[in-house]
């Protein structure tokens, strides 16, 4: 028999990607999790010890309280920005927006050090002010995937929205409350959804910045697979799993059913 | 009279990047009147509404509204509201939610304690229910607006704008997204909403058959300035010039020249007409609307020519008849059939002429001989036909080189030659000049003689001058080589060698 080619077997290495990249890992995570690190038979000791001990809900509620205060901070800042850029009246070119999403390209290892370096130098050391620079070091990581989009939200904003706010009586204020924050809540949702998780599964960022004195979930999951305790680690990394899609669920709930379809950016 | 102007717009004008998108605007709105401005896109009518909205403000002039000066107040303190061209309805809010915006954001006063005060929500309810009644869209409150069709979407949008009871009513082509059937019945149903309300409206339309529907006033605009204001018939019936005539409706434009004692000469035959404040053999503009035009037997009119195509178009047949190189549209009920001979004939009431309006003398038919002259009156004039392409120059052979190395043989190529009133030169004698002439009109300008010269071919040069000549009396002209400009029919390229 001859091979005769179709046109779905172009999906093969999507669908080998697919189970090698997503769905094992997925089901590792879950096997470790749920396993004794000692009989490797199926145990609930993870999520016992989990909530037994203190510490363990301590950390992951001070790396709750670190993104909501990132993603807070990050479009507060980014917001204005993204409206600025976004105006054709004031921003004539993509230079600016290029170089406001800069910071995305350069290694994050080398941009982080380099945050610790020049804090340092303005007497900002992460002995002395473990959480402010840490913040700092977040927004400034995190910024840019704020901006984004925001931005690109923002340009396909319907401004003829803002003008009719106006023409019904509404001063720029009330324009703001009442229609730009709604029309913008899709970039909005994303914003966060891209800053909030990330944030508390990092740990390069904390350990670098406030030398070890913050300790996000990331850094007490990497702490156990770093003991070679891969169970432990993977039920936090479970908990962490079941977090972002209650995250993303609650978003959703934000935003219209038809746009729920939309691409995350 | 005056007390009934509620807006007025004084010697308004805008620039966009120092080109004028309206200039010299002057126009005042009775209370309760239907004013439509009318225009091509890009003639200002736009921008002119937005300025009466204040989202543009005036370069210079001013906006008074009941007598107080809106030029430069924000537009939410400006008692108007627009109905915008794409709706612009709040995706977010449903329908009751969007007519009530404006109302939410509202004070007004009290009638027992005299302090302002904002709209009870039973209020608001109550005129909430009442514009979707007006708008006829009951029990729609409770949906989503993405849900609507356009046509109910445009409904909500006139809604949300008339609800919070304005001055004005602005409509920004509102029904310039709808189909053909919908806008018709929008057009009667905004006309009869417009009489029941009461309000003002100012309507912006590109579509002239919908101006004529539904407004009292049409102020016609082209780049930026008023063409002619007038009610409907006045402006179908007698346009004020070319543009106007052609932009209202089907018509006829002849150029004709005006014969005196009520005959104007145009389609070679002398026609009677109604008008007489034209000079002796003044070159005027001719309309004549389709259904104007009478088709009869041949020999019987007073024109005879040819049938060349003919539509049914429902109630009427549109046949384009020739006579000469001229065609005529005509509208008729008859049935004629389609190239044969015919007649035509025209009732002198009927023929409307205008004065022509002269910037520059262009000559469409002018040509580029084998020496590179342009032949303009059957004389060859000394011109710098480079000027058709840019970078471009000729070569030893008198070939035209192009920017990029390529050659143009333009023996013989079709050129529009326009040049200014001002650089067309006239000698006193016949035999100095380039091209005789004979003066067939003189006309005082205030500062300087308006003459027209006319040579053997019918060809008329018009001069401005500050000396005076007398009609009649012979003469010749002179044009300057660098004086003259050019530019090609078509393009180009058809000339490459």
């Amino acid at each position: 028999m001859k091979f005769r080619f179709q046109r779905k077997y172009l999906a093969i290495p999507y669908i080998l990607f697919f189970l090698f990249f997503i769905i094992t890992p997925l089901f590792l995570i879950i096997y470790y999790a749920f396993t004794d690190k000692a009989t490797g038979a199926f145990s609930f000791v993870n999520l016992t010890k989990f909530f037994a001990d203190k510490t363990n809900l301590n950390v992951l509620a001070i790396s709750l309280t670190y993104g909501l205060i990132n993603t807070i901070l990050c479009l507060l800042i980014g917001y204005p920005i993204a409206y600025l850029l976004a105006d054709k009246k004031i921003n004539k070119s993509a230079v600016l927006v290029t170089l406001f999403i800069m910071p995305m390209w350069i290694n994050f290892v080398i941009r982080t050090g380099a945050t610790r370096d020049l804090l340092n130098w303005i007497g900002l050391s992460g002995g002395s002010y473990p959480e402010l620079t840490t913040i700092i070091g977040l927004v400034y990581n995190y910024l840019p995937f704020t901006i984004l989009p925001l931005y690109s939200t923002m340009l396909k904003m319907d401004r003829n929205q803002i003008e009719a706010s106006r023409d019904l009586g509404a001063n720029s204020f009330q324009t703001f409350v009442k229609v730009i924050i709604p029309m913008t809540m899709p970039g909005i949702i994303s914003a966060a959804t891209m800053v909030f998780m990330p944030t508390i599964s990092s740990y390069v960022i904390s350990d670098i910045l406030s030398e070890y004195n913050v300790v996000l979930f990331g850094s007490y999951i990497d702490l156990y697979f770093n003991q070679n305790d891969w169970h432990f680690g993977s039920f936090m990394a479970f908990i962490m799993l079941l977090l972002i899609g209650l995250s993303i669920v609650i978003s959703r709930k934000f935003v219209k059913d038809d746009e729920g379809k939309e691409s995350i950016w | 009279m005056e007390d009934n102007v509620i807006i007025r717009l004084k010697d308004v004008c805008k620039k966009f990047n120092n080109t004028y998108a309206v200039e010299n605007f002057n126009l005042y709105v009775n209370k309760g009147e239907f004013v439509t401005f009318l225009g091509p896109s890009g003639c200002g009518k736009t921008t002119t509404l937005r300025m009466i909205a204040g989202f543009e403000l005036p370069t210079s002039g001013s906006i008074t509204l009941n007598g107080q000066d809106i030029t430069l107040i924000s537009p939410h303190m400006r008692p108007v509201n627009t109905v915008f061209q794409r709706y612009a309805l709040f995706q977010h809010l449903d329908v009751y939610d969007n007519i009530a915006f404006g109302l939410r954001l509202k004070k007004i006063k009290d009638e027992k304690t005299g302090k302002m005060r904002k709209l009870t929500s039973k209020e608001i309810d109550e005129k909430v229910l009442n514009a979707l009644k007006i708008v006829d869209l009951e029990e729609y409150e409770d949906r989503d607006v993405t849900t609507l069709s356009g046509g109910q979407q445009q409904r909500v949008a006139i809604a949300r704008a008339i609800v919070n009871e304005p001055e004005i009513l602005l409509l920004d082509e509102p029904l310039g997204a709808l189909d053909l059937k919908m806008r018709k019945d929008m057009q009667l149903e905004l006309k009869q909403m417009h009489k029941k309300l009461g309000i003002t409206f100012i309507y912006v339309t590109h579509d002239q058959e919908e101006a004529l529907t539904m407004s009292d006033i049409i102020v016609v605009m082209k780049d930026g300035q008023i063409q002619q204001i007038g009610t409907p018939t006045d402006i179908y019936n007698e346009p004020k010039n070319a543009f106007v005539a052609d932009f209202i409706g089907e018509s006829n434009i002849y150029n004709a020249t005006y014969r005196g004692d009520k005959t104007v000469r145009f389609l070679n035959h002398n026609f009677a007409c109604v008008d007489d404040q034209f000079a002796v053999n003044e070159k005027v503009d001719v309309v004549v609307r389709p259904e104007d035009v009478i088709l009869g037997e041949v020999g019987k009119g007073m024109v005879d020519g040819k049938i060349v195509t003919k539509v049914f178009k429902g109630i009427h047949y549109q046949y384009v008849f020739m006579v000469g190189k001229n065609e005529v549209v005509i509208q008729d009920t008859r049935d004629f059939p389609v190239d044969s001979n015919a007649s035509i004939s025209i009732e002198p009431d009927m023929i409307h002429i205008m004065k022509k309006e002269l910037n520059a003398n262009v000559y469409q038919d002018a040509y580029i001989d084998n020496k590179n002259r342009v032949v303009i009156a059957n004389t060859p004039f000394e011109c710098d036909v480079t000027q058709v392409l840019p970078n471009s120059h000729l070569d030893d052979d008198g070939y035209l080189i192009g920017p990029k190395g390529k050659k143009y043989d333009l023996n013989d190529a079709d050129v529009v030659a326009s040049i200014n009133l001002t650089d067309v030169e006239i000698c006193e004698n016949e035999e100095d000049g380039m091209v005789p002439g004979v003066i067939v009109s003189v006309i005082y300008k205030g500062d300087h003689y308006q003459v027209t010269v006319r040579t053997e071919d019918e060809e008329d040069f018009v001069v401005e001058t500050e000396y005076t000549y007398n009609e009649t009396d012979r003469v010749s002209i002179n044009i300057a080589k660098e004086k003259i400009s050019l530019s090609i029919k078509g393009d180009i390229s058809k000339y490459e060698i």
